[in-house]
């Protein structure tokens, strides 16, 4: 498989489901790294 | 005089330092096993391309029923020690937080993923077969365990949360077993009997296995520091709050 018909499967009827997938499973991930991340800036530090 | 003046932020600046290696060195692994999956292994016969969706769906189902064993023994440590000793049970519980959340993303990326892959392969979204069904029954599991602590107006919550964990823990076993105890839809095991990958497809297998498997050791010790960092600034409030109210009385 190249670049050009992994991307080229989103337009694809049969095919969309790989790349979404592949997608989709970054999304959820960054998304959840990103949550935690926000919620770490915003917990304040002990001060000593 | 401080009898530890600089060890602290030392701990913690070595601790960002091992972070941050791992992280690039997970995002490495990553990276090849995408390149694996998509580009390098060759096209499995019957599924063809769509088949490639597997090295994504397998690289979460299975640590998918790892994480929970994380979480199960740090809440039987929690029950262990909340009497006993309340710092070692703060820190169990954060473990056990920490690997719940991990515990319900990679049930939920195995959920649906799962599904992406069966609808083109199967004709359908879900089959109330025995591996998917103990699959979003450990997810429903980890829901109540959250809801659980979060909204438990008992003072109980970690603890009935603690205790949901050991169900979780039961499920996992039923769950990997269930395609070899009972017919079901869901492809045989990939890794022995009649499922058995070809050889040719165990790059990709195996690096998005580690790829995958060190994310979640990474995302787990994440949550797990910022679980400790919301508990001391919790009790440092507490104390904060303690110390006002002293003064108001003298």
């Amino acid at each position: 498989m190249t670049w050009h018909s992994f991307i080229g499967a989103f337009a694809n009827p049969k095919m969309w489901y790989l790349p979404t997938a592949y997608v989709t499973v970054w999304a959820v991930q960054a998304g959840y790294l990103g949550w935690v991340a926000v919620r770490w800036l915003r917990t304040p530090r002990r001060q000593g | 005089m401080d009898p530890m003046p600089s060890s602290a932020p030392t701990r913690s600046s070595g601790m960002t330092v091992i972070a941050a290696l791992w992280a690039a060195a997970t995002l490495v692994v990553l990276v090849i096993g995408f390149r694996e999956a998509i580009f390098l292994v060759p096209t499995e016969a019957t599924m063809g391309n769509l088949q490639r969706i597997f090295y994504y769906h397998v690289g979460h189902a299975l640590w998918a029923m790892v994480f929970p064993y994380i979480n199960c023994i740090a809440s039987l440590a929690y029950l262990y020690w909340r009497r006993r000793d309340p710092l070692k049970a703060l820190a169990a519980d954060a473990w056990a937080l920490a690997a719940a959340e991990v515990s319900i993303l990679y049930v939920s990326i195995g959920l649906i993923t799962g599904m992406m892959w069966a609808r083109p392969i199967w004709g359908i979204w879900w089959t109330w077969d025995a591996r998917l069904t103990t699959f979003l029954l450990l997810w429903l599991l980890y829901v109540s365990y959250l809801i659980t602590r979060k909204f438990s107006s008992t003072g109980q919550g970690h603890t009935l949360a603690a205790v949901i964990s050991v169900f979780a823990a039961i499920d996992v076993p039923i769950t990997y077993m269930s395609i070899s105890w009972w017919r079901t839809q869901h492809p045989s095991p990939v890794l022995r009997g009649d499922g058995q990958l070809d050889a040719s497809f165990y790059p990709a297998f195996w690096w998005n296995l580690a790829g995958w498997g060190m994310w979640g050791l990474f995302l787990l010790g994440l949550r797990y520091g910022l679980e400790r960092r919301r508990q001391r600034a919790e009790q440092e409030a507490a104390l904060e709050a303690i110390e006002a109210s002293l003064e108001l009385t003298q």
